[in-house]
């Protein structure tokens, strides 16, 4: 489950949320199995101040591919030391947090440190999407990708 | 990662001024001024006037550093003066190699050493600088150096330092022996009225030892001295 699974006794009869309290009212996609996984480690070294995917910074990085039509499972290891909200534009993150069919679809998912985190994504969006730390700083020194999602065989235009 | 990149990257290092910063928001060319020791020294012998600053620019990768310290003993004639100009580049995660030229203006004859280092962040946070000197003549000398901050508070940092002079050969006109020459070790405590601007105070004990508090001893000065200090660290 997302988060460190300590979870500080509320006041007053009242509760604290976590990832595992969401939950789809209406699944957006058939339930189905993910056709790969994709491995996004978020990697930095806080004593420079850079920050990656995968040990790579934006800049010296190739985009990831997706094919259209495809679902895919990113699976979010965070080795870092701090939480990093991943932000995927154009398309949703399906949250693996156990609700199956009903898992909740998110644009941020916040991954805690040390932490595992999958989610799937039906790749439904033609083009270059943004994918990146919502911390503005980590994003800015590199942890970054541009996601491709293209057909997977070209038109011949004669 | 390719090496035309690389090599683009280090060009411009070199051009502080270059319109062509790099593209990239995660590849730009960053620089880095401090001051972090400068401080006025009185207790045993002279009092001294003591400086040693560093700055760098470059990218993540590729580095121009420059350091200078040096000694003004006061109404006295300049008595150590160095400049350091290095390519700087990370070997590991927390360690950067350092490789360039040392001028040192003082002593008199002035000497210019070929300089291979490393410095970084050892295991429990002890900053560390190992550096290894060619000079002009031939000689071989090192210099070890390790600090560490003991946070009081967020403000209040407690700073132990020792550095170590040491040489493979005698230099005798610049008044340096054989073996160990010198052990310095200060105790600082500064207050970080923010994280640039840090007035500090402490003590710096010195000693010369072997062939080089000979000549100390030669020159009629004492081999070890133990002074106040009272300073300024600041960076921008």
């Amino acid at each position: 489950m997302p988060g460190s699974g300590l979870m500080p006794k509320a006041a007053a009869g009242g509760k604290f949320l976590s990832y595992a309290d969401l939950k789809a009212i209406k699944p957006l996609y058939p339930d189905r199995l993910a056709a790969r996984e994709i491995e996004v480690r978020l990697t930095g070294n806080m004593e420079r101040y850079m920050w990656s995917i995968n040990g790579v910074k934006y800049s010296d990085a190739e985009p990831i591919r997706l094919k259209y039509g495809e679902r895919v499972r990113f699976k979010f290891i965070n080795e870092t030391m701090m939480t990093h909200p991943m932000h995927l534009h154009g398309m949703w993150q399906i949250l693996d947090n156990g609700s199956g069919k009903y898992n909740p679809a998110k644009h941020t998912i916040s991954i805690a440190p040390g932490k595992t985190v999958e989610a799937d994504i039906e790749a439904d969006a033609e083009g270059q999407w943004a994918f990146h730390c919502h911390l503005m700083y980590h994003m800015a020194t590199g942890m970054f990708r541009k996601v491709v999602v293209e057909r997977e065989t070209a038109e011949v235009v004669r | 990662m390719n090496i035309r990149k690389h090599l683009l990257a280090a060009a411009l290092a070199l051009l502080p001024l270059s319109t062509a910063q790099a593209a990239d928001m995660d590849d730009a060319i960053y620089w880095h001024v401090q001051a972090d020791k400068l401080e006025y020294r009185t207790g045993d012998g002279n009092d001294l006037l003591v400086w040693d600053a560093n700055a760098w620019i470059g990218n993540d990768d590729h580095r121009v550093a420059f350091k200078a310290k040096g000694e003004n003993p006061i109404g006295k004639r300049l008595e150590k003066a160095e400049m350091q100009l290095l390519y700087r580049r990370p070997i590991s995660d927390f360690f950067d190699l350092n490789a360039g030229l040392r001028h040192d203006l003082r002593p008199d004859p002035d000497r210019t050493y070929a300089v291979l280092g490393v410095q970084g962040l050892a295991k429990h946070f002890v900053e560390t600088y190992a550096d290894l000197f060619v000079s002009e003549t031939g000689d071989v000398s090192a210099r070890l150096e390790a600090e560490l901050d003991w946070l009081l508070t967020q403000r209040l940092v407690l700073q132990p330092k020792v550095e170590a002079d040491l040489a493979f050969s005698e230099d005798s006109r610049i008044h340096s022996g054989a073996g160990l020459n010198k052990v310095e070790a200060g105790l600082r405590l500064r207050y970080e009225f923010k994280r640039e601007f840090a007035p500090y105070i402490g003590l710096v004990y010195e000693r010369k030892f072997g062939a080089t508090a000979n000549f100390a001893r030669d020159d009629g000065e004492d081999i070890d001295a133990l002074r106040f200090v009272a300073g300024v660290s600041f960076w921008f």
